[in-house]
């Protein structure tokens, strides 16, 4: 197999740079060993930054973050919630950091109006009763998932592939250039190469490893966050705590929801991550100053991200130093046809795909331009599911009473399933459960995928997706993956939940007595 | 609100199996017993009844005898509620149980001494020990190798015949499936529905036309559980006769008619006996000099000489997890539990050991009275039994019928009048 680029990594920094690269009438690949957002791009706030955070440690950051937010709201609005955000600060807050924060945005181009806060508290009721200081930016949610899977699309319209379950295993390297990527189909462990003329390493967390395939030294240092979602939206806007960047001090609304975190940690493996107890209750505990109803709400799923950390001595806080981004041309390490491209934020996403593209494009003699500043993205159906709420409003409108609701508590019907299995079909790699998860909300209501999971497995069984014994094996991974995020959070209801769900799967199933899928090392 | 009063010998606190077998019990023995509970649990009971199936579960080691495998447990395992019982009193306890159900109408099959794989709606195997008729022919069936003919409706979820047969493959290759619109459906249906509809005779004799050209060839016919509700066995035997081969059902996910069927006949059967059943949740109970305990419930008080306390772990709030610990909200009994929130699972949901939240509850004494951490018995006339006792995970080991059942039977015969 040919290609002009090959992307590794199928995050929103890749997913970016394969749209960029379209858009300028390359032919391009992506492939990822597991499939869209699979590190931090899906363990994030999904916050549109209006850089307001970053005014009083980044200045740049925070100019970056107001430009690009402003475009993505132009270009991308099907992926946006425009809710504007607060910033508040609560007794005991600091004093200095308030009283900056107005000019500081001023400075950066960030309208910050101060608000009352007694109309504040009209605004959002459920802030604290000890808010002293209100301010309302910019700030917008975007929902990862969508953006990542409509510029996938739209790179796809355009004549670029994307592979799923495609594990890049090795290089061959000749005369200083790769000629070869050896690539893994992680699902049936067959392999098959690829010809690229040029290879970007957009693999996040994993690029140190990607490199170290090609004798490129790397080092990169991960740094866990872990994340909150309630059941019940909190608020209409986004909420900060107007003070130093820290724990549990963003509360991002989107759809149906709202999402608190986060937390800094760091991690020595990108590939075991958890989150843990210890998090849950310092969230808790942190964002109730912010939100009181964060104490007693209840809780659906915790869930994690690791920001990449390019090393660089003497920094102490992973908080600061993370946001940056790190664009490495690799032939001083003697390849002269690969680019690392790693760290950054969500926000800041499209402009680093331009960078990365714009380097990639002198080094291969292309002289078209960037047009993803300008271009608007299609709002295609490949990620129309993901967003919570959604669903069920869809479901109403249309009162398709022959359909069949495959998941109740998210209101997923039968034709909505089979629409996401057969476009995860086209895209390499056979349709699971866990995939079927990141286009949609199932396994993401209060059930958490007890019923669901069961259901969607017999529907694949009676397409001929998978067999009976298949089912088994998909079904236990997926009750294992969405229990990563259930299992610090078991206290009141969702104790209960869990309960059911032992029940119905290990007490009657017995899926427990089937041991064909690996434990987890612990 | 006028207060409505009542005494009694026996207040049975859950509506669950085991409360249901304490409620019988305590009739048996021939006191005034009435039982208070909310929901209805019995409806997320598939109906298999396990005794004991696997143990060591980190092994996960099956046993062909569950009598077997209990006695292993006791040996290991002295604060197991098992360990309470004899095998005599289990036998007693389990016999005189599935009699009570044989008369109501449910009538179980099983080996004596022997466990039994039951299939579940996603084709994989359960241990079990005993199962009601309509699952035993299935199950039979599948034993004897007989060719079988499943059925599959159209708009039903979360069962497909298609998966189970291939699950099966290669343990029951003879056993074929078929796809049928229950008649005068469209789109979405469920079971509770067809049940009914198909207590009508026109509607088996439907179904019966449909299914005859397609199951010439094999010994019997199986469905998910849907072949009626209160009139499940008249059901069964008209489509027998009308197809001349025996019907079998798979149960579904829960809430199943399974559930269903055995709560309707329990409740019937236990106020036919002369208990008194109410669907109250009991919010207070004070200990009482003269007569043991008064229970508030809604608008009802209850005097009651002695109660047993069946009301289930978390799913029937007979538990509750709180951030910090796990309580009794009741009589806040002592509940042994894991030192802290971290141990309360594992990061694998299906660990090989469970998880330690499941081994939480309430401890009790060789009789069944809840126990504080020095051994010391808490009331004189409080019994706990069921999924709520302590060093019980019944869904790995897959023994909570029989824990429900015998805890019981236990308690029950302890009750001094």
């Amino acid at each position: 197999m040919k290609t002009q680029v090959l992307i590794i990594g199928a995050g929103a920094t890749g997913a970016g740079i394969i749209r960029d690269l379209a858009l300028r009438g390359l032919q391009c690949i992506l492939v990822d060993k597991k499939d869209i957002n699979a590190g931090a791009s899906g363990g994030n706030h999904g916050l549109l930054h209006s850089g307001s955070r970053y005014v009083a440690t980044d200045a740049e950051a925070a100019k970056e973050c107001a430009d690009e937010g402003r475009i993505i709201k132009k270009i991308a609005p099907q992926c946006v919630e425009a809710a504007n955000g607060f910033f508040i600060a609560v007794e005991g807050d600091d004093d200095n950091y308030i009283a900056d924060f107005s000019d500081r945005c001023k400075k950066c181009g960030i309208t910050a109006t101060a608000i009352d806060v007694k109309d504040a508290k009209e605004m959002e009721p459920n802030i604290s009763p000890r808010t002293i200081a209100v301010y309302e930016v910019p700030d917008a949610s975007v929902d990862p998932f969508m953006l990542s899977l409509d510029n996938v699309a739209h790179a796809r319209q355009l004549g670029s592939s994307y592979l799923r379950f495609s594990e890049v295993v090795g290089f061959d390297i000749r005369n200083k250039k790769i000629e070869s990527v050896h690539i893994k189909n992680t699902q049936t462990n067959e392999t098959f190469d690829i010809q690229p003329e040029w290879v970007i390493n957009a693999s996040g967390a994993w690029a140190g490893n990607i490199s170290k395939m090609a004798d490129i030294p790397l080092e990169v240092l991960f740094s866990k966050g872990t994340l909150l979602v309630t059941q019940k939206r909190l608020s209409k806007r986004i909420i900060n705590r107007l003070r130093q960047a820290a724990d549990a001090d963003i509360l991002v609304p989107g759809g149906s929801v709202s999402i608190i975190g986060t937390t800094s940690v760091r991690i020595s493996d990108p590939d075991d991550i958890w989150p843990t107890v210890q998090e849950v209750d310092a969230i808790v505990k942190e964002g109730a100053i912010m939100v009181p109803a964060l104490e007693t709400t209840r809780y659906i799923r915790a869930y994690c991200g690791v920001r990449p950390l390019i090393s660089q001595p003497g920094t102490s806080d992973d908080r600061n130093v993370s946001r940056g981004f790190a664009l490495i041309d690799h032939a001083e390490h003697g390849v002269e046809n690969m680019t690392t491209i790693t760290g950054g934020k969500l926000t800041t996403y499209r402009l680093m795909a331009e960078k990365t593209s714009n380097m990639v494009c002198e080094r291969l003699g292309i002289s078209m331009p960037c047009k993803t500043h300008t271009t608007p993205m299609p709002s295609t159906t490949d990620g129309r599911w993901t967003e919570p709420g959604l669903s069920p409003m869809e479901w109403m409108q249309h009162n398709r009473s022959q359909d069949i609701m495959l998941c109740e508590c998210e209101m997923i019907p039968k034709t909505a399933i089979d629409h996401i299995i057969s476009n995860m079909q086209s895209k390499h790699g056979n349709a699971d459960l866990t995939g079927i998860g990141i286009r949609s909300r199932v396994g993401k209501g209060p059930c958490q995928g007890t019923y669901c999971s069961a259901r969607i497995a017999s529907h694949m069984v009676d397409r001929g997706d998978i067999s009976g014994s298949d089912a088994i094996v998909l079904l236990k991974r997926f009750l294992q993956e969405r229990w990563r995020g259930q299992r610090p959070l078991l206290w009141d209801n969702p104790m209960i939940q869990s309960e059911l769900q032992e029940a119905i799967h290990c007490g009657f199933l017995n899926l427990d007595g089937y041991q064909n899928v690996e434990e987890v090392q612990s | 609100m006028s207060a409505l009063t009542d005494h009694c010998d026996v207040l049975v606190i859950g509506s669950g199996l085991a409360g249901m077998a304490a409620t019988f019990f305590s009739l048996d023995r021939g006191l005034k017993t009435i039982q208070m509970g909310s929901g209805c649990p019995l409806q997320f009971y598939s109906g298999f009844f396990d005794i004991m199936g696997t143990y060591p579960i980190k092994d996960n080691k099956t046993w062909d005898n569950p009598w077997d495998a209990i006695e292993m447990l006791c040996q290991e395992k002295n604060n197991h509620p098992y360990a309470f019982l004899t095998r005599d009193q289990l036998l007693q306890a389990t016999g005189s149980w599935l009699d009570f159900l044989k008369d109501l109408g449910i009538h179980y099959h099983y080996i004596p001494n022997k466990n039994i794989y039951a299939i579940t709606p996603i084709g994989t195997q359960k241990l079990t020990h005993a199962v009601p008729k309509s699952i035993w022919i299935g199950i039979d069936a599948m034993m004897n190798h007989q060719e079988a003919l499943l059925v599959d409706i159209d708009g039903l979820k979360g069962f497909s015949a298609k998966q189970i047969k291939e699950s099966l493959q290669s343990i029951w290759p003879e056993m074929e499936t078929t796809r049928i619109t229950f008649p005068g459906t469209s789109g979405e249906v469920f079971t509770n529905h067809m049940a009914n509809a198909l207590e009508a005779k026109a509607m088996q004799e439907q179904m019966a036309d449909l299914l005859l050209p397609r199951a010439q060839r094999v010994k019997c016919v199986g469905f998910p559980a849907m072949l009626g509700s209160f009139y499940h066995n008249d059901v069964c035997s008209n489509l027998e006769k009308l197809l001349g081969k025996p019907v079998f059902e798979i149960p579904t996910l829960p809430q199943s008619m399974q559930g269903q069927r055995i709560r309707n006949a329990l409740t019937h059967g236990l106020i036919q006996k002369k208990g008194k059943l109410f669907q109250k949740t009991v919010t207070q109970i004070e200990p009482d000099g003269k007569y043991g305990f008064i229970a508030h419930a809604d608008d009802q008080t209850v005097f009651a000489k002695n109660i047993v306390l069946a009301s289930g772990r978390f799913m029937g709030k007979g538990l509750i997890a709180k951030r910090t610990s796990i309580s009794e909200p009741l009589l806040n009994l002592p509940v042994h539990q894991p030192e802290s929130r971290r141990d309360w699972h594992h990061k694998n949901f299906f660990n090989s050991e469970g998880h330690g939240i499941h081994l939480a509850g309430v401890e009790v004494d060789q009789s069944f009275r809840p126990v504080d951490q020095n051994n010391k018995i808490v009331y004189e006339h409080l019994y706990a039994v069921g999924s709520i006792l302590a060093h019980n995970d019944w869904m790995r080991y897959k023994c909570g019928s029989g824990v429900a059942v015998g805890s019981a039977f236990g308690a029950v015969s302890h009750i001094v009048t």
